[in-house]
């Protein structure tokens, strides 16, 4: 009898308290087979309310397995925030990025398993003129990497956690916004071939600028970690009538690792953290044979060069051109005992092959044409990418170097064509011509030699990708998509 | 089997009682000055439009949105446009927004916080919101022949319809 008192009493008092809130919640549903073994079952359910100066948000998250990433069964996420007048705090996952995210981008990109939100809390105190936060937590981060056992290209197998505590304080004055912060990690690394966990920290301090003004503006973001770990990013934009006119320097060097160990942070404990999702520095393609190239940018140590223009060319068209170019700052060479060893550092991108250049030429025109029936883009894109350094040294005078490197030349384009009203068609045609191979030269007498040998059984790959689809307007679209690529790799074949 | 009971009731409550409207969201803007939701509510109706510049469909859409913008801005409507583009991207939102000529005020939120605090789903995700806070409709995805239905909604918001 008590416990139905209860019952009623708990059912009364939330539908009173539930009345006064607002609550929103949406829910994902994924599931996938497939002949070879690729199955998913992924659902997540998220809950928003708010009451007065009060907002919650939690995730329930069944995944087993999930498409990335490790099983999850339960509740994945939750906070609280307040915010009143001046003053807001949160607790719980939080999810904050500090200018352009060269010290903190926190991120929850499920699609390619990457979070990294921190559970802990935030608090601030903000007027029009400054702002002021303080905020700390704890991270784990899982992560993906061949140098641990069971490796599996789906599931992350290597755990590493974190405790951070960072502050800001950013000031506001007219079109300039400025801003100081400081980030301090705490992290507990696994080190499978010593069989300890290392204990390792970490301390960053940095500032940003930003100007904002009517045909200009301008953001400097400069990041010191621990001695000799840096990392500038630097974008202006000039905007004369509808054109704009973009350029970026960016100078990522948080370590310095030779291509043997360029990718290894399971035995390397300095370099970019998780949380310093930074920009770029180059356009970062969605389109489907475009996306399998994007170049692969190396935090750690990468500097380049972006240079961006677009505008109306006629009424309803705008026309891109964008030129991305980008190196390591060293070039990378073995010793009289097979030791890599660095070469002189350079600060602006170089064409030296060894140096794993990355260069990029795209232009686009996209718009609305035949009153607004046809939309329309049509792009190319010229892409050049040195992937890996396997040798470079000089023995006696006689120089012998072997790279992979990849060259394509590619053409999206997408049309969406209205019948009337409701119908309408869309077509995507993308082709690629693709050469991906490995470069060498070696010029001792025994050996002489200055060849190419493609990862392909053909010279080059032809890559051809079409999707046809039809809609009605508001209610369902189908849609049929065919990916074609004239010859395999080699090591496909092999296998 | 009583904490269930009283679990299940909650999660019930939850979906009957409760109410559909938007907290008083602090927005930012492109240059860093943050400005809050319910101000643009008292001008009238406001469509949430968010976006990205690698979205095509979005693209697609949003010469409807600068047109509706212009058409009933006099009722006191307005588009409130909210870039999701991460801190990776975000130099091009203006250039882009500049280059179409686009009116309406834009917004960044680059790790899709309020997309997500506003239960965000597909890219373009529109929300319609009410003076009074409310939503009154909610839309993901866009296929052309969308924006007529879009316009019906505003044009019912605004007590247009005859």
């Amino acid at each position: 009898m008590i416990r139905l008192k209860c019952l009623l009493a708990g059912c009364l008092f939330s539908q009173m308290l539930l009345a006064q809130m607002n609550i929103f919640g949406t829910a994902s549903l994924e599931y996938g087979d497939s002949e070879n073994d690729f199955k998913f079952s992924e659902h997540r359910i998220d809950l928003n309310g708010n009451w007065n100066e009060w907002t919650g948000w939690i995730q329930f998250e069944y995944g087993k397995p999930p498409q990335l990433g490790r099983e999850s069964i339960g509740l994945r996420k939750f906070r609280i925030d307040y915010v009143k007048d001046n003053f807001s705090f949160k607790v719980g996952d939080l999810y904050e990025y500090w200018g352009r995210g060269l010290m903190l981008n926190m991120v929850d990109d499920q699609s390619i398993d990457l979070d990294t939100g921190i559970r802990g809390g935030q608090i601030q105190w903000s007027n029009n003129i400054i702002s002021a936060e303080l905020l700390g937590g704890n991270q784990t981060i899982w992560r993906l990497t061949n140098q641990v056992q069971d490796f599996d290209d789906r599931i992350p197998n290597y755990k590493v956690d974190h405790q951070m505590f960072g502050g800001r304080i950013v000031l506001n004055r007219d079109q300039w916004q400025g801003s100081v912060q400081f980030l301090k990690s705490n992290e507990n690394h696994p080190n499978p071939a010593k069989s300890i966990n290392e204990d390792v920290s970490h301390m960053m301090f940095g500032t940003t600028i930003q100007y904002f003004a009517d045909n200009l503006d301008l953001n400097i973001d400069y990041v010191k970690k621990d001695k000799n770990g840096f990392g500038l990013y630097s974008n202006i934009n000039l905007f004369v009538a509808e054109w704009s006119l973009g350029f970026t320097y960016k100078n990522y060097s948080f370590d310095s690792r030779s291509p043997l160990d360029r990718w290894d942070f399971v035995n390397n404990t300095g370099g970019a953290l998780t949380i310093q999702q930074m920009p770029t520095g180059f356009k970062t393609h969605n389109t489907s044979l475009l996306g399998k190239i994007t170049h692969v940018i190396d935090f750690n140590d990468e500097v380049g060069t972006y240079l961006t223009v677009s505008g109306p060319v006629f009424t309803d068209a705008l026309f891109t051109f964008e030129w991305a170019k980008s190196s390591r700052h060293n070039e990378w060479y073995t010793d009289a005992d097979w030791i890599w060893q660095s070469g002189k550092e350079v600060f602006l991108p170089s064409d030296n092959s060894l140096m794993n250049p990355f260069q990029e030429f795209y232009g686009e025109l996209n718009g609305y044409a035949m009153n607004q029936q046809l939309y329309y883009v049509i792009g190319l894109a010229k892409t050049q990418d040195v992937l890996d350094i396997y040798l470079n040294s000089e023995i006696d005078n006689h120089k012998s170097f072997s790279y992979e490197f990849l060259n394509a030349m590619t053409i999206p384009t997408h049309f969406t064509y209205r019948f009337d009203k409701s119908y309408s068609i869309d077509i995507l045609f993308e082709y690629q011509e693709k050469k991906k191979g490995v470069k060498t030269f070696s010029s001792l007498p025994s050996m002489n030699q200055d060849m190419f040998t493609s990862l392909y059984l053909k010279d080059k790959q032809i890559n051809r990708f079409l999707s046809i689809g039809i809609a009605k307007s508001p209610k369902w679209s189908v849609s049929l998509s065919v990916d074609y690529a004239d010859t395999e790799e080699r090591a496909v074949i092999e296998q | 089997m009583i904490k269930r009971l009283l679990l299940i009731v909650i999660i019930l409550s939850t979906v009957l009682v409760g109410q559909n409207k938007v907290p008083d969201i602090r927005l930012t803007k492109l240059n860093g000055q943050t400005a809050q939701l319910y101000s643009y509510l008292k001008e009238g109706p406001v469509l949430i439009n968010f976006w990205a510049t690698w979205c095509a469909p979005c693209k697609k859409e949003m010469v409807y949105l600068n047109q509706f913008e212009k058409k009933y801005a006099k009722q006191g409507f307005s588009i409130l446009s909210i870039s999701t583009d991460s801190p990776k991207t975000l130099s091009s939102v203006r250039s882009y927004i500049r280059a179409k000529k686009y009116t309406f005020d834009v917004f960044i939120d680059p790790n899709r916080q309020i997309f997500k605090q506003l239960n965000g789903n597909l890219m373009p995700t529109n929300i319609l919101v009410g003076q009074d806070g409310n939503i009154l409709w909610r839309h993901y995805g866009y296929l052309p022949g969308d924006e007529k239905n879009m316009e019906t909604e505003i044009k019912t918001a605004l007590k247009l319809t005859s």
